[in-house]
């Protein structure tokens, strides 16, 4: 019986074999830290920003927004 | 958005292998991706200092490594693991029998057991590495890899081989 750890060594080969980033990896991160600059900047915003997004767009209630979500997404 | 050229080489050369390290740590493709994709952004953060000090890998090898131990704390038993595959045919070589039986030992090991079994056999990191890596000491990843080790030897040793299985059909 072969040792343990020859054994796993083709193990991890076997199995990570498969994997590939068929994905456009390095977009996929660009993508990421765009919306974390995104999230951070919506975090950052004043209250009176959001009114103005708010009120800006056509047909817009009136009233401030409930929730950060409504414009932050 | 303009990025740092050496980024772009960075991650067009070293994702690949770094995905299937983050592989074998998640045991799934999905949380892999995003353990990589995690990684690479916070090492984006800090480029001009990761790229100077002369090993970006290593540096983005020790966040996925450590993302994964936060994951493990937070969802203690909770880790993915894919569907065990069905036992082969009878008429399978015993080294394919070995490393089947191996892999499915493999995915009952405790997170922590696996993460040094990939870092020292997968990544071939010293015991001195691995340990500083997992910010343990090297006692630890001693005993964590002779535990693991142990464990699928018996698997190993009682797995059927081909002499065996000739005689089961014979």
């Amino acid at each position: 019986m072969r040792p343990a750890d020859e054994v796993l060594r083709e193990v991890f080969a076997e199995q990570a074999a498969g994997i590939s980033p068929d994905a456009d990896v390095y977009g996929a991160v660009l993508a990421r830290r765009r919306r974390n600059r995104r999230r951070a900047s919506c975090s950052f915003s004043s209250s009176a920003i959001r009114w103005a997004v708010v009120t800006s767009a056509p047909g817009a209630p009136l009233s401030p927004p409930k929730s950060r979500s409504e414009i932050c997404w | 958005m303009r990025v740092d050229p050496s980024f772009e080489a960075f991650v067009a050369q070293r994702s690949a292998g770094l995905l299937r390290t983050a592989y074998l740590l998640t045991l799934d493709r999905g949380h892999a991706e995003d353990l990589l994709q995690t990684a690479l952004v916070k090492a984006y953060r800090h480029w001009g200092r990761v790229a100077a000090a002369g090993s970006p890998e290593a540096y983005v090898r020790r966040i996925m490594v450590n993302e994964r131990r936060t994951w493990w704390h937070r969802n203690p038993g909770r880790e993915f693991v894919g569907a065990v595959p069905d036992r082969g045919g009878p008429d399978e070589s015993a080294a394919l029998a070995e490393r089947d039986a191996v892999w499915r030992a493999v995915l009952t090991l405790p997170p922590p057991t696996r993460a040094v079994l990939v870092l020292r056999y997968w990544e071939d990191l010293s015991e001195a590495e691995t340990a500083a890596m997992l910010g343990c000491s090297v006692g630890t990843v001693k005993s964590q890899a002779s535990r693991g080790l142990r464990k699928l030897q018996e698997v190993l040793d009682g797995a059927p081989s081909a002499y065996d299985r000739k005689k089961v059909q014979g």
